[in-house]
């Protein structure tokens, strides 16, 4: 039996999920006259979202961390999708008001634990990084993705110009950014090697 | 300038890596030390980008460039006179005193070194100040985002805000770090290749010199012999002490936002050597932001008179020579600089707010727990207090005038109350406060003096550096006045705290090549010869 408690903050914020979903689209069947002739393709992304928020927040009441995760990070794409669909304006600097709460609330450590993602000491690896991989790592895969973007761009459409370029600016700079990739990658994962290396021999020998 | 999907793919890109870096630092977010000081464990390299790159917000690019175009490589000497000579000085003399005290913020080393009450008016006034500049940095990237991408202000405010507000709140002052850092590059690759096309385009620097016909706008110090001989209206002792010595240490060396990444550093060492790494590429930044201004005002002089004036240099640049593709990346750099200058803040912020505020006046000896819960919701309260002074500056324009001449008002007597009280251990806490107050007051009068024409300059430019200068020699004056007439402090509450009563820092031990005064020596013999090439 699992005997994890539940916080009340999540209680009320999975039951506030649900209820603005179903909420949401019973407003909307009332408003079908207005919606002209996008009505069907409008119902239809309402019913899909209602469904998605009904799912996320039972999750979230039975203590399952992807009901959690996937609420924090579909949330905001749905406040950008929402203004981006109905303008921008002081409505959605409520719900990302009101989401950045929730956001504290769910990461807060009874929340966490609830979730089963209570903490516990993490070994921090003297690395170059300090905290966690080494920074480098990040920054290359970032670079190597990008660099990999824009040329893969410039190879794919050579004739795109700026009015003042008359060379394939895209394709030169992206193999810029994935030659500094591979640099900060190689650094990167040296220093990894290099700091595993001893801890290995210390469980050797122990 | 419209934005292709290959645009829109490379900002997502840069979102999710943001992120992720939040999201995967959280969980060695254990204690209040982890989330407001990383733990002090990160590396010089980290710390001196980040360093540099809490600086690095919209209105210092776009201003930057903006100036690039209007005053040429008269811009330089904020960079080779300003900057570079301050992040020495802090590096090698102040920096034993921040991180040898070992205390956690700036308004902390003021209540050791004097007493509460300077520690309390500091405290208070950055607090206000910085979380009121984030909003005013937020603003003002809205606006460059709505006039030149037709991005709605609202959307623009938002997204950035809740980005930076989860990687900052997941992962405290690591978090901003690491995506400082993330971002140093970002806007040093997204902004190089303007450089480098823009100088390709116009014939390297002598076809830019022969287009701006104007030697003016490419001598950094021939035409400051007097002030009416330059556009900035400034004579070169206005510009080495107003500019080089009061403003740019007053802000370099007594900022918190930029002292607090330096105390973030692993060991005295590494605190030393991080503003001195971050002068490295600073003092190559003017070719990096200013020369694009100067091409732009060359290639396109109608930029003077349009309708966002010199502040359409870099956007326009961007226009000219940035494809679909590299746009996004230009596009996400400028968003890059302007998350850097926001996180920044806050993290400051939540750690001047927790410790100097919170845990000192409202509520003091709580649990650890109590104040890492504290100030990541203080994280919370900052973002939105910053979203609401853009909803604010966006009513009322001219308050961005007022809160950056505020600010200033209080940086530059601050700098002689630090000069003070680390260099000279007769300096009392009666003498700091009054001194810093006479100070601040001292910059309001100057200002009212000068906006009620009882003072004339030649431009706006001269009268902040005026200002500045009256605000130092007034708090330095008086602070010496004032501890002489009051009784001296105990040498043994003072002892790491002033240079007289320190150890000498674990550096001067190491081979020469590692320590701060040598690289610190490097990078200033750098700056002089490029202010000789650029005479």
């Amino acid at each position: 039996m699992d005997n994890r408690k539940r916080p009340t903050s999540v209680t009320v914020i999975a039951w506030l999920v649900i209820a603005g979903s179903v909420l949401g689209l019973v407003a909307l069947l009332f408003t079908i006259p207005l919606l002209g002739r996008h009505a069907g393709s409008i119902i239809l992304g309402s019913l899909v979202s209602t469904v998605i928020g009904v799912i996320v927040g039972k999750a979230m009441l039975k203590g399952l961390n992807w009901g959690r995760v996937s609420y924090l990070f579909l949330q905001p794409a749905g406040i950008v999708l929402g203004g981006f669909l109905s303008r921008f304006g002081p409505k959605h600097v409520l719900a990302t008001f009101v989401y950045t709460v929730f956001l504290v609330l769910l990461t807060q450590p009874a929340a966490s634990a609830f979730f089963g993602r209570g903490h516990s000491p993490q070994p921090r690896p003297a690395t170059t990084g300090g905290y966690g991989p080494d920074l480098r790592i990040f920054i290359g895969w970032m670079f190597a993705i990008l660099g990999g973007i824009l040329t893969a761009f410039g190879l794919f459409s050579p004739s795109t110009r700026a009015p003042w370029t008359r060379s394939n600016v895209n394709a030169e700079w992206g193999i810029v950014l994935l030659v500094f990739a591979a640099i900060m990658l190689g650094l990167g994962y040296r220093a990894q090697v290099a700091s595993r290396a001893p801890e290995q021999r210390q469980s050797h020998r122990g | 300038m419209r934005l292709a999907p290959v645009d829109y793919s490379i900002i997502l890109v840069y979102f999710a890596f943001v992120l992720t870096i939040g999201w995967m630092l959280k969980k060695y977010m254990l204690t209040s030390t982890d989330f407001f000081l990383s733990g002090r464990r990160i590396p010089s390299w980290i710390t001196g980008l980040a360093f540099l790159s809490a600086n690095l917000g919209a209105l210092e690019m776009m201003g930057m460039a903006a100036s690039g175009a209007k005053y040429g490589m008269l811009t330089s000497h904020f960079y080779w006179v300003g900057a570079i000579p301050a992040m020495v000085f802090v590096g090698v003399w102040m920096m034993p005193f921040y991180y040898g005290s070992r205390a956690r913020s700036v308004p902390e080393y003021l209540r050791l070194r004097f007493d509460e009450k300077t520690r309390g008016l500091n405290a208070l006034s950055f607090a206000v100040m910085t979380v009121l500049m984030s909003g005013i940095n937020m603003y003002a990237m809205a606006v460059v985002f709505r006039v030149f991408l037709g991005w709605p202000i609202h959307a623009s405010i938002l997204v950035s805000a809740v980005v930076v507000l989860i990687y900052t709140y997941l992962g405290g002052l690591t978090s901003s770090i690491y995506n400082e850092v993330l971002q140093f590059f970002l806007i040093v690759l997204g902004f190089a290749p303007l450089t480098i096309m823009g100088l390709r385009h116009i014939g390297g620097w002598e076809g830019l010199v022969a287009r701006l016909n104007n030697p003016g706008m490419v001598s950094s110090w021939r035409v400051l012999a007097d002030s009416s001989s330059n556009s900035m209206g400034v004579n070169w002792f206005a510009m080495v002490m107003g500019l080089g010595f009061v403003l740019s240490f007053g802000y370099w060396c007594t900022d918190f936002l930029v002292v607090q990444r330096a105390m973030a550093a692993r060991d005295m060492t590494a605190a030393q050597m991080t503003p001195i790494i971050a002068a490295f590429p600073k003092s190559l930044f003017p070719f990096l932001i200013i020369v694009p201004g100067m091409i732009g005002i060359a290639l396109m002089p109608d930029i003077a008179t349009s309708s966002s004036g010199y502040n359409e240099a870099l956007p326009r640049m961007l226009q000219q020579f940035y494809p679909s593709g590299l746009l996004g990346l230009g596009i996400t750099a400028l968003l890059a600089s302007f998350m850097s200058g926001m996180a920044g803040n806050v993290t400051a912020f939540n750690t001047v707010f927790t410790y100097d505020i919170y845990q000192s006046y409202i509520r003091p000896k709580r649990s650890d727990e109590h104040y890492l819960a504290v100030g990541q919701w203080v994280t919370l309260l900052g973002v939105w207090m910053s979203v609401g002074t853009a909803y604010i500056v966006m009513q009322f324009n001219n308050l961005m005038d007022y809160m950056q001449l505020l600010f200033s008002f209080f940086n530059a007597p601050l700098f002689a109350t630090f000069l003070l009280g680390m260099f000279w251990k007769r300096a009392t806490a009666t003498g700091a406060f009054f001194g810093l107050v006479a100070g601040i007051g001292a910059a309001m009068a100057h200002h009212l003096l000068n906006t009620r024409h009882v003072l004339h300059y030649a431009s706006d430019m001269a009268a902040n550096f005026y200002g500045a200068m009256a605000a130092w020699t007034t708090c330095f004056i008086v602070t010496i006045i004032i501890s002489a007439m009051t009784p001296a402090p105990k040498e043994a509450d003072l002892r790491g705290l002033v240079y007289a009563l320190s150890d000498k820092p674990p550096s001067v031990a190491l081979p020469l090549y590692r320590r701060p005064l040598f690289w610190g020596v490097i990078v200033l013999a750098f700056v002089t010869w490029m202010n000789i090439k650029f005479w």
